[in-house]
């Protein structure tokens, strides 16, 4: 992991007027600072200004750190990824200097100084928030919340091991959707429902889903990222105008989100259609009407729209995944020839 | 304020008991009260807790005034009849409440629950007319409740009228475990 010094000068000319500023690194902040943040960049706000010209980031845009009422807040200097914006809390933002002892260590993470102002100014203000600690893989989002409809819908349907398996199967091809917190849970939850018995797809063939979720939990969590994090509340929070109840005007999110490679996508994609199909083929057994939410139609479109963006090797890695999963060909089934 | 506290005091007492024993209706005597100028009428008898918030589920009822005067609403309990454990599990999705729903009840402190105690504007009924209502109802993850709702309401230009009651049919709430917290909570999964 990347570490950022906790204690830091930067010395160099004022871009506006060239005289000497020094700046810490990260720009500390606190309570008795509120209501100039909140009006900031109107009001002066030292280390963010320059001594002789007053131009605002004098030595580019800083990290802030923010130390207020039952929270402390970061403000960032420029695009980051989940993971760059943990270490820098983990380094910058020490468990000592949150509140009384057995408080929640509540984080929130601002795109700006002028964002962290409007909601020190409106504090009542709407939010869009995410849990930032669920941001520490690439972006899988629309991919987690179709496995978890498909998931839930099993589990509607009273085929609760295959609420279980369908997630695991995804988990044991990419761990790292062990890490995102709403899959995670879904996955304990599910195995918690799949009961005493044995899955009947397991390993072993005699591991319940709980069995096998803890031989889960015991293989990835030494691998979990910022795992000294676990004490702290981190949400990237974005306030929404009082008014109007869309973004503030000139804020730009710069979380980055980092898209899987396509490969990685389409394999997914293909597990998601499996898991549909097992859906169906289990629901059908026991009489239930079929179900919209088994997404085969949206697979299938997702896989299509990416098929012509793949190199010719990476269809056929596609291929022998899809005869892998399946035992057949996914040019026999959707016309896909990784050769066309 | 006293008054109108001390006679709500009154009502719950006088509804609670009417719950506890109610009259079969073979035995209750004809009278004048006994034609009800008021229909509660639900649109559902099944719900199941919200799927973004899995210890809440919403109820949606009217009440409707038959008669020419105007009707003040004074109670409206919600009872628990039943409440069995169930070992049903569904996952839990993303979203969050609206603050639409102002009236609320917390099923899982106690069975006979006041809803107008916590509200501070009073409901009005106009003759003839309808209101429909939103009731926000919470429960404990892994259990099924069956629930009736009861209102009491009254004439405001003829208090002599006295007040009337009537319930709703049995409503079922289910509320599935959605969240491994609500799981360990349950302690009781076994049928």
């Amino acid at each position: 992991m990347e570490t950022y010094p906790t204690e830091m000068t930067v010395t160099a000319p004022c871009a506006n007027c060239g005289s000497h500023v020094s700046v810490p690194l990260p720009i500390q902040l606190e309570l008795i600072h509120a209501d100039f943040i909140a009006k900031w960049p109107a009001s002066r706000l030292e280390d963010t200004m320059c001594g002789s010209c007053g131009a605002v980031w004098p030595l580019g845009e800083m990290p802030c750190v923010y130390w207020g009422d039952g929270w402390a807040a970061l403000t960032l200097d420029g695009p980051r990824t989940g993971i760059e914006i943990l270490t820098q809390i983990a380094n910058w933002m020490p468990v000592h200097r949150f509140g009384s002892a057995g408080s929640p260590f509540i984080v929130r993470v601002f795109d700006s100084l002028k964002d962290l102002g409007y909601v020190l100014k409106h504090p009542e203000c709407s939010v869009f928030r995410e849990d930032l600690k669920g941001r520490v893989t690439r972006h899988w989002d629309d991919e987690v919340l179709a496995l978890i409809d498909i998931s839930d819908a099993a589990l509607e349907g009273r085929v609760e091991w295959l609420s279980y398996v369908i997630l695991a199967g995804v988990v044991q091809d990419y761990p790292e959707f062990f890490f995102i917190s709403q899959m995670r849970n879904a996955l304990e939850l599910t195995a918690l429902a799949s009961g005493d018995e044995s899955l009947p797809i397991s390993a072993d063939g005699a591991s319940t889903g709980l069995d096998e979720y803890n031989q889960t939990v015991k293989a990835l969590e030494p691998h979990r990222p910022v795992s000294e994090l676990d004490s702290y509340h981190i949400w990237y929070d974005a306030p929404l105008d009082e008014n109007t109840e869309r973004p503030i005007e000139g804020s730009v999110t710069r979380l980055i989100r980092q898209s899987p490679p396509n490969i990685d996508l389409c394999k997914v994609w293909l597990r998601i259609l499996v898991a549909g199909a097992f859906l169906r083929h289990e629901l059908t057994k026991r009489k239930l009407p079929a179900t919209q939410r088994a997404k085969e139609w949206l697979c299938e479109e997702k896989l299509r729209a990416r098929w012509p963006h793949l190199a010719v090797a990476e269809r056929t890695k596609l291929g022998a995944y899809f005869q892998e999963l399946t035992g057949r060909e996914l040019k026999d089934v959707y016309g896909l020839d990784s050769r066309v | 304020m006293l008054e109108v506290k001390r006679y709500r005091t009154y009502l719950y007492e006088s509804l609670a008991s009417l719950l506890a024993n109610p009259p079969s209706p073979s035995s209750a005597p004809p009278s004048p009260m006994s034609v009800i100028p008021v229909r509660l009428h639900l649109y559902r008898t099944e719900a199941e807790a919200l799927n973004y918030s899995p210890r809440t589920a919403l109820v949606r009822f009217s009440i409707t005034n038959l008669s020419d005067d105007l009707l003040k609403l004074v109670s409206l309990i919600v009872r628990v009849l039943a409440k069995n454990a169930k070992r049903r599990f569904r996952l839990p999705a993303v979203g969050a409440p609206h603050d639409e729903y102002k009236l609320s009840a917390d099923l899982s402190v106690g069975n006979v629950v006041e809803i107008l105690d916590d509200v501070r504007h009073q409901f009005i009924l106009k003759p003839r007319e309808s209101d429909a209502f939103s009731l926000a109802l919470f429960g404990n993850e892994g259990y099924e409740y069956k629930i009736i709702i009861v209102c009491a309401l009254e004439s405001i230009e003829h208090q002599e009228r006295g007040r009337w009651t009537t319930e709703t049919q049995p409503i079922t709430i289910s509320y599935p475990i959605r969240t491994v917290e609500g799981y360990r909570d349950h302690g009781n999964l076994s049928d």
